[in-house]
């Protein structure tokens, strides 16, 4: 499996390679849904969301370059593995 | 980590329900960091099994009331789930996005000859960054390209090109293990091309497969 990769554990930052941006999109938005009954009760969910992807959009604006890594620390990577 | 059969497992994290009660999530998450915190958790922990064995990742805040709650979801779809674990063994999910031009347009007008600067300035009356057919051209070309080395494509919606916004193209690929360094030889292949033009192609991962387990996928 992949050896190397950005977050660290125990998760008290993320590597400077992986936009934090990148990872809570991932989470938040990407994966597999599977309704667990306790969300379901949450009737708001879908507005948590919707609030999170507008300061999601905020963050964008401010760190835009800072989502991608350039290529060159892919590379960089690869020497570490 | 739940045993549900054989060959599956869920890992699982308690919550507590003072913490995790709709009311006090929707609290915590007007706050990006206290956001950022559970989702560099959530994202942790998906990591570390994903370093070991294929994992789908499940999507933040997925709550359950207890165990046997979860293991009767996840035994429910348990067919499902193989189908898709056996697409996501031996491969690793890459981002791409392709940004046309990121300095040049934004800086404003400042070509040499007076047709380039009226065109120039046309454009940025125009407010719009479209690129030219041949430049579109080339990095679709790319993004096919890096296609071809993998198992699965998801294409990645971007806003269309504005007055301070270039054009982005982007998409996640599913690359096996095996082809991890042709993948990036690739990638810095196309990414100099395009560099060359003035445009920048920037890639991240390996990432678990979190565009490829979604129930479409």
């Amino acid at each position: 499996m992949p050896g190397k990769k950005k977050i660290e554990l125990p998760a008290t930052g993320i590597d400077a390679e992986a936009s934090l941006l990148d990872v809570v999109d991932n989470v938040l938005n990407k994966g597999m849904v599977l309704n667990g009954d306790l969300v379901l009760g949450v009737a708001n969910v879908d507005l948590i969301y919707v609030r999170l992807s507008v300061l999601l959009a905020a963050l964008d604006k401010i760190g835009k370059d800072e989502i991608f890594r350039p290529v060159k620390a892919v590379k960089k990577k690869t020497s570490r593995r | 980590v739940l045993r549900i059969d054989r060959d599956l497992w869920a890992v699982v994290a308690d919550a507590p329900l003072e913490r995790f009660s709709p009311e006090s999530l929707e609290t915590e998450l007007r706050d990006v960091e206290a956001v950022s915190r559970h989702a560099l958790a959530h994202a942790a922990i998906v990591e570390f099994f994903f370093r070991r064995a294929p994992v789908i990742p499940l999507q933040l805040f997925t709550l359950f009331s207890g165990d046997d709650r979860v293991r009767e979801h996840v035994a429910r779809r348990r067919r499902w789930l193989r189908k898709l674990f056996q697409r996501l063994r031996g491969v690793e999910e890459w981002g791409v996005r392709i940004t046309l031009n990121p300095e040049g347009e934004r800086a404003g007008p400042r070509a040499p000859s007076g047709r380039n600067y009226l065109l120039a300035k046309k454009r940025l009356l125009d407010s719009e960054n479209v690129p030219d057919r041949h430049v579109l051209r080339k990095a679709n070309a790319a993004l096919k390209k890096l296609g071809g080395l993998a198992t699965n494509v998801r294409k990645e919606a971007f806003p269309p090109p504005g007055r301070n916004r270039p054009y982005v193209a982007g998409a996640s690929f599913l690359v096996p293990l095996k082809k991890r360094t042709r993948w990036k030889k690739e990638v810095a292949r196309l990414a100099a091309g395009l560099r060359k033009d003035g445009h920048r192609l920037d890639v991240s991962g390996p990432w678990p497969p979190y565009h490829f387990s979604s129930a479409g996928s």
